[in-house]
């Protein structure tokens, strides 16, 4: 008997009955109004999540300790792997990324119910009985579908290792991100079910889940950001999205989820839009689980590799029935999810972020209908048809405009409208930087029409984000006598949710610049050269000084063999780079690329070496991506808005004073008013 | 009548409607312009019209049948499921990094006689699948997963 598997097959199996007790003592605590009931609900969620974890410890441990009679562990590890890749063993194969997805989101339910639910008397039993639900359809599909602490029949003496592919630093944080962002969506989705079961469908559901929301958004944005960042230094494309189905599943839900950061603001100011804030954390979280089935069933490459994984139809009932149930929670409680106020005018701050939710729900539309196209034509049609990324950036190019030109009409726009002339005066401003821009940037050589509006509307961004911290920043500097710093800083302490909203805005613009240099004005060229040789590229000469091989003999990899290029411009030596390709023992046939960056704000030298031959003449490919690194300094931008904007958290309420108009209070009817 | 045209409610859901229509057009043009009708290499063998024709055959890379040049394949065959095989010739063109035997492909370029295809350019497809410790023997994934270490210990 293996011990460690047989502790953590019998910690999934525990947890499994703890998340159906979760669901029964909510239910009847809650239908007997019994307290004892109602609390052991609760501990019943905690007690999961330290099932979960112990779980996952076992699958550690066996993974350090080289433990190859479980089949998990002789499919995704080997000895001579180093302990940090080990962590990224962890989550890798099936079972193991279902593991950590089942671990990382009983903690966050844990949290959740430790949080908010003691704060939510009108939904916690409904918040706790939905959770249990989710958690047992999950760990369902653990124990009898895909179990981690399956035993393999034969012991290996080593194991095979980590695909080649994942063998990265990258892989040791972009899936941890991105697999908690997609867990992290069921915790609104439990409040927004939480309301409907209730009937408690004013603004306190949406009061509650606001920081869940941005902690979702937050950690899904990083979690995509991580994925580019990991396609293009391994990948060795030259490129850091390619509108892969299993991209396309990862940035879906994010797309919902920030809509709805952004409509629940209306919800609180004006209490418009509960219909919709209601559907977008459902969808957000139903595209979540949709995300999960879509890579690992195989659906999109061909519905004939559907059957080929019995997780995959599992989850596909799964996504079925939270569509379901969503729908027909909706549709039982429509006639009580009225507005309570209408639209005091057209050119409004609510028109505004109805229409940037618009623009973000047609983004996934797109997206989703793009990812799916081949299942649906070959099920109609016979014939499989794919889009490939010239649809995707066809048809998102002028949404993603649309997009940036909302945020600057969203952040100069008032609340509740206004007269003509007072709009006249706060757009005459913004208009002219935008004027100035394009001409700018025209004559400069910008001739890409979309490229052009883009750039310029991100100009206009850095111009009303940076006024609007001036002119805050002023109003304490003549309230308090502050220094400028000092004022900018009581900016972002005193209103960070706005102020931190208009940062991750600010990241956006950045990153869109980058995105438009590096694709629309990308430069490549191939060349293949003997040793001794040199060749131009863009206005660098390369120097191919030699084949050099190297054995790091850890983590599978046999054989490096890279190319030592010597990269000098006008005479003046600019770096020396060293791409190439990596081979590993238990997977010769899968090479992998090492891709050497030379970066600068300016632009990236991005070369990767296609392979060479007996006397060493290699094929180079060279890349130059202008604006590639502002992607990820915009990344951090935008990341660090998201964090300062968890200043919401705090209890009082912000205080109005000049030049600094108060961020969204609770309305006393909120508050008061009851379950229904 | 003028009470639904002046509704600014109205409005906004009118403006909403124009802009989910222009979308929809926007979206058909591009799938029909851009989509990749790629044909399976039964298709491609059966028709002979599809030669000196621009084809997109999609099938998977034959193990063994990858010739190189330079350290570069330079030629490979693909089959599809009714294991019908199209060679493809690719001198020159990014080799994607996770190209190799059963990679399936999608090849682009010429149609020729004599059951080839003059490629430019080849786009892989990864599996989209994490596949189970021991995927079904005869899968497609199966062919990914490299042999076990023998070992005389035999499963406690």
């Amino acid at each position: 008997m293996n011990v460690t598997a047989t502790l953590g097959a019998a910690a999934l199996l525990t947890a499994l009955a703890t998340s159906a007790v979760a669901i029964v003592a909510a239910i009847l605590g809650h239908r007997r109004g019994s307290r004892p009931l109602l609390l052991a609900s609760r501990r019943a969620i905690y007690a999961t999540a330290l099932l979960t974890t112990a779980a996952t410890l076992a699958m550690a441990y066996a993974l350090v300790t080289n433990d190859f009679a479980i089949a998990h562990v002789a499919s995704v590890s080997s000895r001579n792997m180093q302990l940090p890749m080990r962590w990224a063993s962890l989550y890798s194969g099936q079972p193991g990324s279902l593991l950590f997805w089942t671990w990382t989101m009983s903690l966050f339910m844990a949290a959740f119910t430790a949080i908010t639910v003691p704060r939510i008397p009108w939904g916690a039993p409904h918040a706790v009985a939905t959770m249990g639900a989710i958690l047992v359809g999950f760990l369902g599909a653990l124990i009898f579908l895909a179990s981690p602490f399956r035993l393999s029949p034969v012991t290996p003496a080593d194991g095979q290792g980590l695909n080649p592919l994942l063998v990265d630093p990258g892989m040791l944080i972009h899936p941890p991100f991105l697999l908690m962002g997609l867990v992290s969506t069921s915790v609104p989705f439990a409040l927004g079910v939480a309301a409907l079961l209730s009937g408690r469908l004013d603004a306190a559901w949406v009061r509650h889940a606001r920081a869940w929301a941005l902690a979702s958004f937050l950690i899904l944005s990083i979690g995509n950001l991580l994925g580019g960042w990991w396609a293009y230094t391994v990948l060795g494309w030259g490129g850091y999205w390619g509108w892969d189905p299993v991209e396309n599943s990862a940035i879906l839900p994010l797309l919902p989820m920030t809509a709805f950061l952004h409509t629940l603001i209306v919800q609180e100011r004006r209490g418009m839009l509960k219909t919709w804030n209601l559907l977008l954390v459902l969808t957000a979280f139903a595209l979540a689980v949709f995300g999960t089935f879509n890579v690992r069933s195989g659906l999109v490459a061909s519905v004939h590799s559907f059957a080929q994984s019995q997780v995959g139809p599992y989850f596909l009932v799964l996504v079925g029935a939270t569509i379901v149930a969503s729908v027909g929670l909706i549709v039982w409680r429509l006639p009580r999810l009225h507005a309570e106020a209408d639209l005091d005018a057209l050119a409004s701050r609510e028109t505004g972020l109805i229409l940037n939710s618009y623009v973000m729900i047609a983004l996934g539309l797109v997206i989703l209908g793009g990812t799916l196209f081949p299942v649906f034509s070959e099920l109609l049609r016979g014939v499989r048809v794919t889009v490939g990324p010239p649809f995707y950036n066809e048809v998102t190019a002028p949404l993603f405009v649309l997009m940036l030109l909302l945020i600057v009409v969203g952040t100069v726009l008032p609340w509740r409208g206004g007269a003509v002339q007072h709009h006249v005066r706060r757009f005459r401003v913004p208009l002219a930087v935008a004027l100035v821009s394009w001409v700018a940037l025209g004559t400069l050589g910008m001739r890409v029409p979309a490229a052009l509006a883009a750039t310029g509307l991100c100009v206009t961004i850095g111009y009303v984000t940076l006024r609007e911290y001036v002119v805050a920043a002023r109003g304490l500097r003549s309230a308090r006598g502050s220094s400028w710093p000092g004022a900018l800083a009581g900016v972002f302490g005193r209103d960070p949710r706005r102020t931190g909203g208009y940062l991750v805005h600010l990241g956006v613009a950045i990153m869109a610049v980058a995105v438009i240099g590096s694709t629309v004005y990308q430069q490549q060229t191939r060349h293949t050269v003997s040793p001794g040789e040199t060749f131009e590229a863009s206005g660098y000469t390369f120097r191919y000084e030699d084949l050099v091989a190297r054995h790091p003999g850890v983590n599978g990899i046999e054989i490096e063999g890279v190319t030592r290029l010597q990269v000098t411009r006008d005479g003046q030596e600019v770096a020396t780079l060293e791409p190439g390709r990596r081979f590993f023992t238990n997977f010769p046939e899968q090479p992998t690329a090492i891709v050497a960056v030379d970066a600068t704000l300016a632009r990236d030298l991005y070369v990767f070496t296609q392979g060479w031959d007996q006397t060493r003449r290699a094929e180079i490919q060279v890349f130059v991506n202008p604006l590639a690194q502002w992607l990820w300094i915009g990344g951090g931008v935008y990341a660090l808005g998201g964090l300062l904007a968890f200043g919401v958290l705090r209890r009082e309420p912000v205080r109005a004073s000049a030049g600094i108009p108060a961020a969204s209070e609770p309305r006393a009817a909120d508050s008061a008013a009851g379950p229904a | 009548m003028t009470a639904i045209l002046t509704s600014r409610r109205a409005r906004l859901v009118a403006l909403l409607v124009v802009a989910t229509a222009a979308i929809s057009v926007l979206a058909f043009r591009a799938a029909g312009s851009t989509a990749s009708y790629y044909i399976t290499p039964e298709e491609f063998l059966r028709n002979e019209r599809l030669h000196d024709q621009r084809v997109r055959v999609a099938g998977r890379v034959v193990e063994g049948s990858i010739q190189e040049q330079g350290g570069r394949p330079i030629a490979f065959a693909i089959m599809g499921d009714a294991n019908d095989r199209v060679q493809v010739d690719y001198p020159k063109g990014v080799i994607p990094n996770m190209f190799g035997p059963w990679a399936l492909v999608i090849v682009e370029g010429t149609g020729r006689a004599d059951r080839r295809v003059q490629a430019d350019s080849i786009i892989i497809k990864h599996e989209n699948e994490f596949y189970a410790d021991k995927p079904p023997d005869g899968s497609i994934s199966s062919h990914f997963v490299p042999e076990a270490t023998p070992t005389a210990t035999p499963a406690r």
